[in-house]
């Protein structure tokens, strides 16, 4: 095994191999900043290329360009409050606020760095349990994947500091949105209104910019005012780096989560983020500063989010199950250049695999690195004047936006979002929830159908269904009691 | 409170939203239905109880002058509305409104230089050199992206709809 695992390294020193990694850490790079424009509009933009291609520099090119998006994409997340990416929502919330507070390099330098060490640990991850993979992912049956489906769901609870009731509501929101178009399991168009349009449902594209995007460039317009509202940017790259060592532990413990979410097909990159970021905020000492700008808040997505895209890999190699949509991409690209993802991944192709590993752990380091010595000119857009920016903004968002069906609609569909999620961003319904739902509206649907079919009600009466329903209840009960007296005690000490 | 007061309204638009989704609902094949009649009423009953809750934190502080409501994680002081933000919202609005006509009528590739210029001058006020390259900027990503990458940009809705 280890001359296997020497031999890959070796494979990355063939220049045409190295080219394209780097071609596709670039690309990658490059769509990571560019918000809404997610891994699966890039990755698309290299299938036509791969057919016939060599597999090693293949591989090595989408999985260069698939490792990096999440790096690069903290850029919009934290120096404009958008998400670049699905993958991250959840850096939005301390890092922009650390940039409104002129510390931008100081959130992109944690980031960056916790985004290496967690994609390091990925592909770690990747190589530790390729082997033991199979009986895990096979022990899942569609109960267990319903149940924790609605956990992602209920996990908001949680993640909505104050108010559970809108929390809980917006993801009810987002089920509903998720519900638009063909049903799963039966020949029923849903919500249609008679458009061609919606038979496919909305595009996760749309949706997401709708609620994120839009509101928070006419945030920005009717505020007037730069992101950063500081004169100076105070802190820098390197405290955030120092910052993210100091934190091992807690990039140790966000990088699992994202390894275990990533290896659970269909859980994905728009929930590691949060949950990552939940259960920081559950276990660090003091947590009061959540929200408005931790740094600890930055470093936990971003290092699950990238240890993710190891994870992820696990299924997608393992058992041809695609674990995003990213991945979904990468599995067709194998199937071009004439691989066969599943078993023979770990035996007549065990070199591509380890090839694949290797590729995540550089292209973690070299999209690190190049993040970190961009990002000193790149937080500078924290300080343009809005006016100067917004309306490039709103025409990237077009174009993003039009790339997920090249449809109308998708404008529509942007538009309209856009507009309710600004009205609900004044008046305090938070909108990361209805994004979570709607990501999870087709699993939710799927998998329940699927256990009713097969299971009937019987499935509610098993034990790992069981267990995951007590920890749903404790989320949503508890995590709302828990910080209800905290708050009391709060105001008691306040009021003494 | 104006916030609570828009909180309110948009409460209660979300409520009449889940009203008609569940009459819908409620026509589905049963598979079909499933879903949707969990997350509609799910839905109606948390945002009708965030409603009532508002409504009666409305009474209490119209009674009392005084009220105790709790923001959530994204509400933060700047967003207080004031007339001014909400003169500067519709303005801003009309823009982003004016933008999506614009690309209907005439394409992006068309929309965007005209719509960078306007805004840029109109509402900016940048200097007309500063405009001009950023209008050249926008005509040369486009190109780049369009004829290099191999995206595909929104057509005029006059020449093809869809």
């Amino acid at each position: 095994m280890t001359d296997a695992i020497l031999g890959a390294l070796l494979n990355l020193t063939n220049p045409r191999l190295l080219a394209f990694m780097m071609l596709g850490i670039i690309v990658g790079l490059i769509i990571g900043i560019l918000p809404g424009l997610g891994g699966v509009v890039g990755a698309s933009l290299f299938v036509p290329f791969l057919f016939g291609m060599d597999p090693f520099v293949g591989m090595a090119m989408l999985v260069g360009f698939a490792a990096v998006g999440q790096t690069s994409d903290t850029f919009p997340s934290v120096l404009l409050g958008v998400p670049g990416s699905a993958g991250s929502q959840a850096t939005v919330l301390d890092g922009y606020a650390l940039a409104k507070k002129g510390e931008g390099a100081r959130a992109l330098g944690a980031s960056f760095s916790a985004s290496m060490l967690g994609g390091v640990f990925g592909a770690i991850a990747l190589l530790l349990v390729v082997t033991v993979a199979r009986p895990l992912i096979h022990a899942l049956t569609s109960p267990e994947l319903f149940m924790l489906t609605v956990l992602g769901l209920t996990t908001v609870g949680v993640l909505v500091r104050g108010d559970p009731l809108l929390g809980l509501a917006a993801a009810m929101i987002g089920l509903m949105l998720g519900t638009i178009g063909g049903a799963p399991a039966t020949p029923e168009y849903r919500y249609i209104f008679g458009t061609l349009y919606l038979y496919d449902g909305l595009p996760l594209v749309a949706v997401a910019m709708g609620l994120f995007a839009l509101p928070e460039v006419m945030h920005l317009l009717v505020r007037g005012l730069p992101v950063a509202g500081a004169q100076e940017m105070k802190g820098g790259l390197l405290q955030g780096l120092r910052e993210t060592f100091r934190h091992k532990l807690l990039v140790l413990r966000s990088s699992l989560v994202g390894v275990i979410v990533g290896v659970i097909p269909g859980m994905g990159g728009s929930v590691v983020d949060w949950m990552a970021y939940g259960i920081a905020q559950q276990t660090v000492k003091d947590n009061s500063n959540f929200g408005n700008g931790d740094i600890r808040g930055v470093i936990a997505p971003e290092s699950a989010n990238n240890a993710k895209e190891g994870g992820t890999l696990i299924p997608t190699l393992v058992l041809g199950i695609p674990g995003s949509g990213t991945s979904a991409i990468l599995l067709g690209g194998m199937i071009l250049m004439g691989l066969t993802p599943g078993p023979r991944m770990l035996t007549v192709h065990l070199d591509v695999t380890l090839t694949v590993v290797w590729t995540l752990v550089i292209a973690n380091l070299i999209a690190g690195f190049l993040c970190i010595l961009l990002s000193k000119w790149i937080a500078k857009i924290t300080f343009i004047p809005p006016q100067k920016l917004a309306p490039f903004l709103l025409i990237v968002f077009v174009a993003a936006a039009f790339q997920a069906t090249r449809h109308y609609g998708d404008l529509i569909a942007m538009f309209i979002i856009g507009i309710a999620a600004y009205f609900m961003k004044l008046v305090g319904i938070p909108r990361a929830p209805v994004l979570i739902g709607f990501v999870l509206a087709a699993n939710f649907e799927r998998y329940l159908h699927l256990s009713m079919s097969r299971y009937g009600a019987d499935w509610m009466r098993e034990t790992s269904v069981l267990i995951l329903a007590a920890l749903i209840l404790l989320v949503t009960v508890g995590g709302p009691v828990y910080r209800y007296y905290q708050r009391s005690d709060v105001t008691e000490r306040l009021s003494a | 409170m104006t916030e609570l007061r828009l909180r309110s309204g948009l409460l209660t638009v979300f409520v009449f939203v889940c009203v008609l989704y569940l009459r819908e609902a409620v026509g589905f094949r049963e598979l079909a239905a499933w879903a949707p009649l969990f997350a509609g009423s799910t839905a109606l009953l948390l945002l009708g109880l965030a409603l009532l809750r508002d409504v009666l934190r409305n009474i209490r502080s119209h009674f009392r002058h005084a009220v105790t409501y709790r923001r959530t994680i994204e509400f933060k002081d700047e967003d207080v509305i004031t007339g001014e933000n909400v003169r500067a919202m519709w303005r801003y609005l009309a823009w982003v409104l004016g933008l999506m006509a614009l690309v209907a009528a005439l394409g992006l590739r068309f929309a965007a230089p005209l719509y960078i210029g306007l805004f840029l001058r109109l509402d900016g006020r940048f200097p007309l050199r500063f405009v001009a390259t950023a209008i050249v900027g926008t005509i040369a990503a486009l190109w780049f992206f369009g004829n290099v990458v191999g995206f595909v940009w929104p057509e005029s809705i006059f020449t093809n709809p869809y």
